[in-house]
């Protein structure tokens, strides 16, 4: 896998398991979801979110819910469905573990080159 | 029925779209033929949902002074192959859609040749050249799914369009130059052929029921249809068979055709 495959897949991952952690909160349409992924810094184009949101729904992990829209067709809000919910708790240990594994490793190498 | 859904949002996408400008409209439209051609043998109604959906989005984007391109990004053909991937297979789908095609198909090309009772049909060779522009139909969606995000030169447009319409014509050709027949050819004269024709006559309503360009051929079908009845009725085929009666044949028939072009224009206008 090259290095930008490997990025994009690493980005895909954290960006689905944060999909999963706002939308616990509330219900949201694809267009907010950008917005409030906007709002915490990812700063990625909606074509990156529609495959895994299409993905996550797939799985059932989120489930899309058309709710009336005050100027125009229903809207597709998309919120957490239980085993979604275990999904983002796995989400949050693994990224947990990741990161203090990261951190150590890098606190140990500016140790050991220092 | 999954179809009908699909359908009533392709319309529904079709006016809302309206409200893009022109370079979301474009961005938009290349992702819509790419998405719905590459998923032909996909869930429609999944695919109808998520179009619309990203159609909403990129109308609030351009409400907020966003480009589509921006919104969406800059890879939309990879992006449309990550989408069409989530996207489940449904053959059902697919074969409901050819064989509804293969219908309509019978409809239209058979109603205006039954006019006649003594002229006889052909099952056999309508199979055949049904099956082999149902093959044309699919080969034409996929060379269409392969240049949406390619530059083609305007020659080789020229080219392929040429070429289709070669292949287009092949049955036409075997059939009046090389006299192509089989042995399934039978005669569809008196109630036989009434029957036939008004079951052919009612899908064509149910097809432009659904599809308001249809509907355009509707007078030329049902023109035919209601000749192709008197003709088998002993009422009404002497009087056709006559010097005035002929007359009368061609007039209706001339007029039918010309509004039937007429709508069609109309309609493809809107």
């Amino acid at each position: 896998m090259s290095q930008t495959n490997l990025s994009t897949q690493m980005l895909k991952g954290i960006l689905s398991g944060c999909i999963l952690i706002l939308l616990e909160n509330e219900s949201l349409y694809g267009y907010r979801l950008n917005d409030r992924l906007k709002e915490f810094g990812f700063d990625v184009p909606m074509g990156t979110i529609y495959p895994l949101l299409l993905s996550l729904e797939k799985k059932e992990f989120i489930k899309g819910v058309k709710k009336p829209s005050k100027d125009g067709p229903d809207r597709k809000y998309y919120h957490l469905t239980a085993t979604g919910l275990e999904e983002k708790e796995n989400f949050i240990l693994q990224w947990d573990s990741l990161k203090s594994t990261v951190e150590q490793l890098i606190k140990g190498a500016d140790q050991n080159g220092g | 029925m999954a179809v009908k859904g699909a359908e009533a949002l392709i319309q529904r996408n079709a006016s809302l779209q309206k409200q893009l400008n022109k370079e979301n409209d474009s961005y938009y439209s290349n992702l819509l033929v790419y998405i719905r051609v590459k998923t032909i043998f996909r869930d429609e109604l999944k695919t109808e949902e998520f179009m619309m959906e990203v159609l909403q989005d990129i109308l609030e984007a351009q409400e907020n002074e966003m480009k589509a391109v921006d919104y969406f990004g800059k890879s939309p053909k990879e992006t449309a192959d990550q989408i069409i991937e989530q996207i489940p297979l449904n053959f059902s789908n697919a074969l409901t859609t050819f064989l509804y095609a293969f219908l309509a198909y019978a409809a239209f090309s058979i109603l205006p040749n039954l006019i006649f009772p003594d002229t006889a049909f052909d099952a056999g060779a309508f199979i055949l050249s049904g099956i082999y522009y149902t093959f044309l139909a699919t080969f034409l969606i996929w060379v269409l799914g392969q240049t949406v995000y390619r530059n083609i030169p305007k020659t080789m447009e020229i080219t392929a369009f040429l070429v289709f319409i070669l292949l287009s014509s092949v049955p036409i050709v075997l059939k009046s130059a090389f006299h192509f027949e089989t042995s399934l050819t039978f005669s569809l004269d008196g109630t036989l052929g009434i029957l036939f024709i008004l079951s052919l006559d009612a899908i064509v309503i149910y097809k432009a029921s659904r599809d308001s360009l249809f509907a355009a051929f509707i007078p030329i079908i049902f023109i035919s249809a209601v000749l192709g009845i008197f003709y088998r009725l002993e009422l009404t085929k002497y009087y056709l068979s006559s010097a005035p009666g002929k007359i009368t044949v061609s007039v209706i028939l001339v007029i039918s055709i010309l509004v039937s072009s007429y709508l069609a224009y109309r309609l493809s206008k809107k």
